[in-house]
């Protein structure tokens, strides 16, 4: 390992004589080694600015002589009771998301690990490819099943069943939590999973063989050795869920059920008034604060997970739970999560863009299937948000790379003193909702470069730069942990054979990274396409996405049409997730 | 061809004291040489073979290969690795896995400027392949191959630029037994052949002893002492160093006059002297094949350093025999091709050109981790 401003060389400055060649030559060096510490200075420098500018205009108060600091926002946002309701509203569904998602992972991150479910390989790819599925679509789902009103699901219950009214209401915070906890089941999985495959079984085999029960066993032993990695996983989702905006946009949006993101959303954009900026800062900046919180525990609950870290020998394997018939309850549970999450929405929304209302099926609806939906689609407008979404899969996840790539081989493979601290800024956008960038630049664009404002409707740029920057913490991890597994001494031979850095990283580290680097482009591809909430935020009108379009049908109260949209999306999104199962199969699981 | 001077390099550990990974060092490695840096881990070595690669940066000091300045620290020059046109065969091989051989022997070659012709760089490759006893194998993929041959791919790719300079970090640790001193042949041939100079690290003293021209045992950042083989085994100059090579009896003693100590073995004539003075505390290093076993004769005129004493145990080594012999209790170890009755009384010789004599309390600073 070598420091990389040692190598760079800047500090040896020759003395009188050097000669016009050898200038030259450590003008080449330098500039040949100038580019890694360049992308990474600019990316993270776009993290801490999107930041600050938030904390900036978080205490900028308008009054009559311009603008002045002061704590007015946050006062306004204490004492606002519709603020205080955002607030409270979120606290709930994210409560409700929780437990609804841990209630599911955990067993099924049991199953997965320690027990002879049958097919259990399969439990990891099938969350995986669920999780990629946008909420949005599953949310859009679940309303057409369950508004208590025109739910289609509800309806065929009341006429079924001996009841009066609708028994299911999605359009409540319970309903919306219950969304959001079932979307979030297979990220908690893929978290619990990780943690019950770091756990040594031989721990549990020794409660074994010294005669302790199964239940015991499991209370004793092993939901303790997982606590530090549950409680790491719900903090982790728990930042996620007060964030989340999809689902409380979809259900709650329209139905004055504000949570945090929508509140945000509708003081940013608001329909009447002028939007107060300060009062977005402020909260965001209140959420910003309460994201910093949940990390720093995350930090020490991962942090001490270290003391139950225990070394095992390679081909170790868990002493795995015969389930017997008991297999079938396991995949049912499996089964409901992928069922609630992708089959029931995706049968419902087929459903209603066949139809031309939302009625029950029935001998009659089905005399009313028609194309119309599909025709009645503002194909135009559709072929730029298409454009525009394509242009983001293409280009988020190779600008990601680029500078994750840079980043990574600065922390890993330089003795750098700033690398620690370019680490922990590549890690802030995992833990600090994607919502809060996407307001950062919202702000950054709005109050720093107004003049710039029409570069800024009209261009995809700054989407894509906030996307980037809210992938860098993918993709440095993804990195970080691939070029540690790579022997130094590979880079080491490049350089005695004359490479360079960029030489080495070319002509060694990308061929050797490059199924790393082909499963994480291809996941933050996808998440590239199927991202409604930071896409949504930083809409206007030439830069809008497919999710953008297809929200914003469904709040213009077109279900159908908006339906039978989210169908081609969905349909577009079916060939990249197949090419990531196929390409991405060796790596799933690593993602998180 | 390689000169080293005053070079020095401290690690400063987050919360620790400073350690001096490199004191002061100075080497200097003649054109053609097989120079090997000896010494247990942490001693140094490989910081400083590192530091000739360009691979770890000294703090202090003066490198010169073969009339260029690579690094110093007065006048700021430092070459990155990429520029000092060296050859290097690691630990790991570090034969990069998705090449085929062909491709991590071309490597290097491509980095060459001017540039080289696609069929030189072919030429050279396989003049290089032939040099190891691969010919012929260039399309083969690298990871199937055995650490044998990734070692003789690794030889291969250091040695088709025709480098000024050849370092190697410890390259046959990772090959077992019989196979390392089959390559430790085949490289002290070729490097005698090629004519290249040489700069191995090393922690197995039976490695440097068979491989190098001059060796220098190194040990905390410090070189302990630089010789040809036979002048490190047979005139240590450091407690360290003889206890590096082989196993040695320690005696403690006194100087009795300026060629004699009193220890518990007997009065000891040793070589003359004049840094000890009479009455000065020492340590007495005697090698166990130096001390001769004689028949016991009570009666014979004593011959120079002849003791009497009694056979107390025996190990069996296959080639040889080593035997504890008290005399005036000390148990001293003799290593001998004879055999001798176990419980017998016998007369042992100390040859006094063989004997070394060190200063008291200088054995305590023998690590306990260096051979024995």
């Amino acid at each position: 390992m070598y420091h990389a401003e040692e190598r760079g060389g800047e500090g040896f400055g020759h003395s009188a004589g050097e000669s016009l060649a050898a200038l030259r030559s450590r003008l080449v060096r330098a500039v040949e080694r100038l580019p890694l510490p360049l992308i990474a200075f600019v990316t993270l420098g776009l993290v801490v600015v999107f930041l600050v500018v938030i904390v900036q205009v978080s205490f900028q108060v308008q009054n009559d002589t311009g603008t002045v600091y002061g704590i007015e926002n946050f006062r306004q946002l204490y004492t606002d009771p519709f603020t205080a309701k955002a607030f409270l509203n979120t606290a709930v569904f994210a409560g409700v998301a929780l437990v609804v998602s841990f209630a599911f992972a955990i067993p099924i991150a049991w199953l997965a690990e320690r027990t002879t479910l049958p097919g259990r390989g399969l439990v990891f790819p099938l969350l995986t490819v669920t999780l990629l599925v946008p909420s949005f679509f599953t949310a859009m789902g679940w309303v057409i099943l369950f508004h208590p009103r025109i739910g289609i699901a509800n309806k065929a219950l009341v006429h079924l069943l001996p009841i009066e009214h609708s028994p299911f209401n999605v359009i409540s915070l319970v309903g919306m939590g219950w969304v959001e906890g079932i979307a979030l089941v297979p990220l908690a999985f893929i978290m619990i999973a990780a943690s019950f495959r770091a756990m040594d079984p031989a721990l549990e085999e020794s409660a074994r063989v010294h005669g302790i029960a199964f239940f015991t066993r499991l209370r004793r032993i092993t939901l303790p050795l997982l606590t530090p990695g549950i409680l790491g996983a719900v903090l982790y989702v728990a930042a996620i869920t007060i964030a989340a905006f999809d689902i409380p946009a979809i259900i709650g949006l329209s139905n004055r059920i504000h949570t945090f993101s929508t509140f945000v959303y509708t003081t940013a954009l608001p329909l009447e008034e002028v939007p107060n900026y300060g009062l977005i800062g402020a909260s965001s900046a209140v959420m910003l604060l309460v994201g910093l919180l949940l990390t720093w525990r995350y930090m020490i609950v991962i942090g001490e997970s270290h003391r139950y870290a225990v070394v095992r020998g390679k081909d170790y394997r868990a002493n795995l739970v015969d389930l017997g018939s008991w297999a079938v309850l396991g995949w049912a549970i499996v089964g409901a999560v992928i069922v609630f999450n992708v089959v029931l929405p995706l049968l419902a929304l087929t459903w209603v863009s066949l139809i031309p209302f939302l009625q029950v099926p029935s001998a009659a609806a089905f005399q009313t299937l028609t194309l119309d939906n599909f025709r009645a689609v503002p194909w135009a407008n559709l072929t730029v948000g298409l454009r525009n979404s394509v242009i983001l899969l293409l280009t988020v996840p190779t600008l990601s790379l680029v500078a994750g790539m840079a980043i990574s081989w600065l922390v890993i493979r330089s003795n750098w003193r700033i690398a620690r601290t370019l680490d922990v800024l590549a890690f802030l956008p995992h833990v600090i909702p994607n919502l809060i960038f996407a307001v950062g630049a919202f702000l950054l664009a709005i109050v720093w470069f107004p003049a710039q404002w029409g570069l800024f409707e009209r261009g995809i740029g700054i989407i894509i730069l906030v996307y980037v920057v809210t992938r860098i913490s993918f993709a440095t991890r993804m990195l970080n942990s691939g070029l540690v597994q790579i022997h130094e001494e590979l880079d080491e031979a490049g350089y005695v054979a004359g490479l360079g850095p960029l030489g080495v990283i070319r002509k060694i580290l990308i061929p050797l990274l490059s199924p790393t680097l082909l499963y994480s482009w291809l996941w933050m591809a996808l998440l590239a396409f199927r991202e409604l909430t930071m896409a949504a935020f930083l809409a206007s009108r030439d830069n809008l996405t497919l999710p953008v379009i297809i929200w914003s049908m469904w709040t213009a109260g077109r279900l159908n049409q908006a339906a039978a949209t989210a169908l081609v999306f969905v349909a577009l999104m079916t060939p990249l997730i197949v090419l990531y199962y196929v390409f991405g199969r060796r790596h799933i699981g690593v993602a998180q | 061809m390689i000169e080293i001077r005053g070079l020095g390099k401290d690690f400063q550990r987050a919360g620790e004291s400073v350690v001096h990974a490199l004191r002061t060092v100075d080497v200097t490695v003649e054109r053609g040489e097989f120079f090997v840096l000896l010494g247990p881990s942490g001693s140094g070595k490989t910081t400083l073979l590192r530091c000739v690669a360009g691979l770890a940066v000294p703090d202090r000091g003066e490198i010169v290969l073969d009339g260029v300045t690579v690094y110093s620290g007065d006048k700021r020059i430092l070459v990155p690795p990429e520029r000092r046109g060296l050859g290097m065969v690691f630990q790991s091989y570090a034969i990069w896995p998705h090449m085929t051989i062909l491709e991590n022997v071309a490597l290097p070659l491509t980095q060459k400027r001017p540039r080289l012709g696609k069929a030189e760089i072919r030429e050279r490759v396989a003049q290089a392949l032939a040099l190891v006893g691969l010919e012929g194998m260039e399309g083969r993929p690298t990871p199937l191959l055995s650490g044998g041959q990734q070692q003789r791919v690794a030889l291969a790719r250091s040695l088709a630029t025709e480098p000024v300079v050849l370092l190697m970090d410890e390259p046959l640790s990772n090959l077992d037994a019989r196979l390392r001193e089959e390559v430790r042949k085949e490289i002290r041939s070729l490097a005698a052949r090629l004519d290249i100079t040489t700069l191995y690290v090393t922690h197995d003293q039976v490695e440097a002893m068979e491989l190098a021209d001059r060796i220098a045992v190194m040990h905390e950042g410090d070189i302990l002492q630089q010789g040809s083989p036979e002048e490190l085994y047979c005139r240590p100059e450091d407690p360290r160093v003889a206890q590096f090579f082989g196993s040695t009896n320690w005696i403690d003693g006194r100087m009795r006059d300026k060629d004699a100590v009193e220890t518990a073995v007997g009065c000891l004539a040793v070589p003359d002297s004049d840094t000890r003075a009479i009455g000065d505390a020492v340590v007495v290093a005697v090698r166990p094949e130096d001390v001769e076993l004689m028949p016991d004769a009570p009666g014979a005129v004593p011959e120079e350093n002849y003791f009497r004493g009694r056979v107390v145990s025996n190990v069996f080594l296959g080639d040889h025999r080593v035997y504890t012999i008290e005399v005036g209790g000390f148990p001293l170890l003799a290593r001998t091709l004879a055999s001798v009755l176990v419980g017998g009384d016998i007369g042992v010789r100390i040859p006094r050109e063989r004997v070394c004599v060190f200063r008291a309390g200088s054995r305590n600073e023998i690590p306990s981790a260096a051979g024995s």
